[in-house]
């Protein structure tokens, strides 16, 4: 919102400037990275990799050799084998909405657990597009439509893919604005470059509310808030990154 | 741990008694009282601070805010002088045998040659008690150069020692390590929720219609409270009521007319000022058709009325309402403003004794409407208050004057409320409001000890009561819910009593040197919950609940203060030690807007701040100004952030310094120049990076824990006026400026971001907003 207004503003009376700088930053010590995910589609996936200093490249070194396992709250463990360096899957585990999962992970000697509660799934409808303007441009948006439950605390999180290519941003929503009733919040994106004729395809997932909140401090950082800081991680043991069991379910159509 | 702190204040109630009865005893011989007002010969406008001095006696008062003084002195002839910074000192001879009224006008010289820089009776600044005070003088407001042109009393104060700009071209402002909502804004005594106009770039306050403005940054007067940091006390003109005026200005942002006149000649007077900007009718001259659609503007206009009712009584109604409206077409809309009003009535209810009776209405809302496709709706959020307020002035003899009274506060503050037509899929809510009463009692003595030690002491007594209707919450250390807590109408929720002790002190130690001392606790119970630098328009106020306590500074300062060449020069060296309780800030990925749990969101800690603040002043001759210069540290400390380490406030600028010069060149041209430099705002910048969600992801290892680079800038204007003739009553002036003078790049965000040409790498990219900007103003008045 805030950068909505100054971007007006700024607009209005046309007086920045803006160029690429040396900033000299610390470096932090390389720190483990887990990004666990378990759906009710695609089974599980865990990456493990490690930061790097901002003046290196964006390439993420991965970390093998790890023990992983999920075990549902039924008490079925699942072990997760490394499918290339730093992934392990298991194609077997197939979420159900309701139960609760909790990731082990081994590395190096240490220890780290997360558990994630699959929420049930909201059914996603259809795929609404819409032409809107929006500062000095008129552009597509998507809007997807689905009902929302009872009762507030449920959180949505949505990817979107556009001719095949990601998005890199992500849209998570909780149900403040939109409880109890049919939903089509669009997402905004003020850089669309959507056209006639693009295939989009959206994944909406079911998520629960750490993973929520993560998601919500992941794109506060990404938009340079203030006072950033790492989201709040569900893995304990000291590591970033995060553990979400989610529902998951895609819808593909043609702008036109 | 609180319980000892009121013990510790507690104690000074004997002590107000002992004096007070030390005072009464006091008085035996027989005195009598001058009384009365004193005023501007032309316009009729009562001057705030005017001195009134007998030649034959030692020490002697200065106006009230409503333009009224006393003094009570043995029977006798005197020779009074009554003087006033720019007008023609008057002196009256009197033979004082009974109590006498006396009402003096002062002529406004008008002597260009001596454009004075504020300061009130030449030596104040030594001989009164109160340190950490700052007037600025409008006149000289209007001088001084600025972004586009645009005047602003707000940023003008930033150029003070202790105040710190909270952003390029932002009118807001931190004090001695405070938070920007830690300052209250008086406008004729109701508070200014939102004091700025496009996003902090201009004040909402339009020069025209001020008459005075005080800001307090520490040994804060009694009758102020509410808020940590300071109180800017703005006073708006009362109108001419001799003769109609007619001014204005045309600028490149906004112009401005304000009409003045008289109601009943010499009985009443009004005024009327206004201020429209116009950038959005530049975009409507646009050839793209979708930018013409756009609307940006704002406006605000301020009225005041007030008539003399007999010897004893005189009423004000004055008010204020301002907005900004900014819009994409139909899709979206927003608008935000504050309303005030205050209906006063002064009252002389002896010749010794003043009173004033309020009743201020204050207002603050923002709405925001969309439209997209089916969807319509329309998001609003409202604080508004009721405040009715009693002062009194006491003035007992010319060494000793009482101030007490107080007031109460109906806070009803609605977050949200969401208004969606029946086609929207947003539904239709409202967050639940909040209520609270606000309340305070003070009394405060401002009495000479002796030829050199003067001192001021004074309580506050202030409480917070919230009440319902409504759920309030309890949460446990995460933020979860653990239980819900069902209040009726009235019903209290919450209650918080403080004792705010208020002390200061002056040594004279030569008619040109005094040492000054003060201490004084401040009790705020309105947060701003607000996660971005600078002010925006859905800010968000909450009063003090369940599990919001009240926020609670101590300050402790020390000054020395001296004065050369026949008081032209002005040296003082300032020292502030201030510790914070009950800080607010707020747990990664909290959501602010539209929650019903916000509460929940927030983590309390506490803050330290601490500095010297040197200045140099040059009062008269054609070349004045001031040199201001500031080292401090401001830190916080919550136990969720930075490890519960102290961490640098983001206003934690190491050095800050302001070189103020105004010259006049000619009788008709005026030169003016200002130039600030200060340490970057402390930041948080990434340490590394990682890779989540196929995105780079950034590292942070510790919270502001870097610096932006080093702000500042020049400034420069030239002013020329009309040739003088004293015949004629049109004038006019041109001013021409120039902000940022030699085109700094200051940077106002840096950001870290993948390189859009390589995505394999990341780069740092700096926005800057302001470099080279002229503008030209045009002025009348007739």
């Amino acid at each position: 919102m805030k950068k909505i207004f100054l971007i007006a503003f700024i607009t209005a009376i046309a007086v920045s400037c803006t160029k690429q700088i040396n900033v000299d930053l610390k470096n932090a010590d390389p720190q483990l990275v887990i990004e666990g995910n378990v759906s009710n589609s695609a089974g599980a996936v865990v990456n493990i990799s490690k930061s790097v200093q901002f003046g290196s490249g964006n390439s993420f070194p991965a970390v093998s050799g790890a023990v992983v396992s999920i075990t549902d709250n039924l008490g079925t463990s699942y072990t997760l084998a490394e499918q290339s360096p730093g992934e392990y899957t298991n194609d077997d585990l197939t979420g159900v909405p309701g139960r609760s999962y909790t990731l082990n992970v081994a590395v190096n000697g240490n220890a780290y657990t997360a558990t994630s509660v699959m929420p049930k799934q909201t059914n996603l409808d259809t795929l609404l597009f819409e032409q809107i303007i929006f500062g000095n441009e008129t552009i597509w948006i998507v809007k997807p439509q689905y009902t929302d439950p009872a009762g507030f605390g449920d959180y949505y999180k949505f990817i979107e893919k556009i001719n095949g290519v990601r998005y890199p941003n992500i849209w998570v929503w909780d149900d403040n604005f939109t409880n109890n009733g049919i939903s089509t919040r669009p997402l905004i994106q003020t850089d669309s470059t959507i056209a006639i004729g693009d295939t989009i395809e959206i994944e909406m997932q079911c998520i629960d509310k750490n993973i929520f909140r993560y998601f919500t401090a992941l794109t506060e950082v990404q938009s340079n808030a203030t006072t950033p800081a790492n989201p709040d991680t569900n893995i304990s043991g000291g590591v970033l990154g995060y553990f979400s069991a989610h529902t998951s379910q895609r819808k593909k159509a043609i702008v036109q | 741990m609180q319980t000892k702190q009121y013990k510790a204040s507690i104690l000074v109630f004997p002590v107000l008694i002992f004096m007070l009865l030390f005072q009464v005893a006091a008085y035996a011989q027989q005195k009598f009282t001058i009384s009365g007002n004193i005023k501007d010969k032309k316009t009729g406008e009562s001057l705030i601070g005017a001195a009134i001095k007998l030649q034959e006696l030692n020490g002697g008062t200065v106006t009230n805010s409503y333009g009224f003084f006393s003094l009570t002195v043995p029977a006798g002839n005197y020779s009074l002088l009554a003087s006033y910074v720019g007008y023609e000192t008057v002196q009256l001879n009197i033979t004082l045998s009974a109590n006498q009224r006396l009402n003096i006008e002062l002529d406004n010289q008008a002597k260009l040659q001596d454009v004075v820089v504020s300061n009130r009776r030449k030596n104040d600044n030594i001989t009164k008690p109160l340190m950490g005070v700052e007037k600025i003088n409008i006149s000289e407001i209007n001088q001084l150069p600025v972004l586009l042109g645009e005047r602003d009393l707000l940023k003008s104060i930033q150029l003070l020692p202790g105040i710190k700009s909270a952003g390029e071209g932002n009118s807001g402002f931190y004090v001695r390590g405070g938070g920007a909502d830690q300052n209250l804004i008086l406008l004729d005594e109701a508070p200014v929720y939102n004091a700025a106009h496009l996003l902090g770039f201009f004040s909402t306050f339009n020069s025209d219609a001020i008459k005075d403005v005080t800001l307090y940054k520490g040994g804060m007067p009694a009758q102020y409270g509410g808020r940590l940091s300071s109180v800017v006390d703005i006073k708006m003109k009362d109108g001419n009521n001799k003769d109609y005026d007619v001014s204005g200005g045309l600028g490149l942002i906004s112009s401005r007319l304000n009409i003045e006149g008289p109601i009943v000649k010499d009985k009443g007077s009004f005024i009327i000022s206004g201020r429209r900007s116009y950038a959005d009718m530049f975009l409507k001259l646009s050839s793209d058709s979708s930018l013409k659609n756009n609307r940006i503007y704002f406006y605000d206009l301020n009225l005041k009325a007030n008539y003399t009712l007999g010897k004893k009584d005189r009423l004000y109604l004055s008010g204020y309402f301002g907005r900004d409206v900014l819009g994409f077409g139909e899709t979206f809309s927003t608008d935000w403003g504050n309303k005030t009003a205050t209906l006063r009535w002064n009252h002389i209810v002896s010749n010794k004794i003043f009173s004033n009776t309020s009743v201020i209405y204050s207002d603050y809302s923002y709405k925001i409407k969309i439209k997209s496709g089916t969807d319509k709706f329309i998001i609003t959020s409202q604080i508004q208050d009721v405040n009715l307020k009693q002062d009194f002035d006491y003035f007992i003899n010319n060494n000793s004057k009482i101030k007490f009274g107080g007031n109460i506060i109906r806070h009803n503050v609605s977050p949200g409320r969401i208004e969606a037509e029946a086609t929207s899929n947003v539904k239709s809510s409202v967050i639940q409001s909040r209520y609270s009463w606000e309340s305070a009692l003070y009394g405060s003595h401002e009495l000479a000890l002796g030829e050199k030690t003067n001192i001021v002491y004074g309580l506050r007594l202030s409480n917070l009561t919230a009440t319902g209707p409504g759920n309030y919450y309890q949460y446990d250390a995460n933020g979860n819910t653990i239980d819900t807590l069902t209040y009726g109408s009235g019903e209290k929720v919450a209650s918080y009593w403080n004792i705010e002790p208020r002390f200061s002190a002056s040594y004279q130690l030569t008619t040109q040197k005094s040492l000054k001392l003060s201490y004084n606790r401040n009790v705020q119970n309105l947060h701003l919950l607000s996660n971005a630098t600078s002010s925006t328009p859905t800010d968000l106020w909450l009063p003090s609940t369940n599990n919001v306590q009240p926020e609670i500074a101590d300050q402790f300062a020390l000054g020395y203060y001296q004065n050369s060449a026949n008081n032209v020069y002005e040296y003082s060296v300032e020292t502030y030690y201030k510790s914070l309780q009950n800080q607010i800030d707020y747990r990664n990925g909290a959501s602010l807007q539209a929650n019903d749990n916000v509460e929940s969101e927030l983590l309390y800690g506490k803050g330290r701040a601490y500095g010297i603040e040197f200045f140099v002043k040059k009062k008269t001759g054609r070349l004045n100004g001031w040199i201001g210069y500031t080292l401090s540290k401001t830190e916080r400390q919550f136990d969720e952030i930075n490890n519960g380490q102290y961490f640098n406030a983001r206003q934690d600028r190491t050095h800050d310094l302001s070189v103020v010069g105004i010259y006049k060149l000619t009788p008709r041209w005026t030169l003016s120049s200002t130039f600030v430099y200060s340490t970057g705002n402390a930041v948080t910048f990434p340490s590394g990076k990682y890779f989540v969600n196929e995105q780079t992801i950034f590292l942070y290892t510790e919270r502001n824990g870097y610096r932006m680079p080093a702000y500042h800038r020049l400034d420069i204007a030239a002013t020329v006026e009309n040739k003088k003739n004293t015949k004629r009553k049109y004038q006019s002036s041109w001013t021409f400026g120039l902000y940022n003078a030699y085109g700094r790049e200051n940077a106002y965000t840096i950001t870290f971001k993948d390189d859009p040409n390589d995505k394999t790498k990341t780069i740092a990219e700096q926005t800057a907003l302001f470099r080279f900007v002229p503008s030209i103003t045009w002025n009348f008045k007739f």
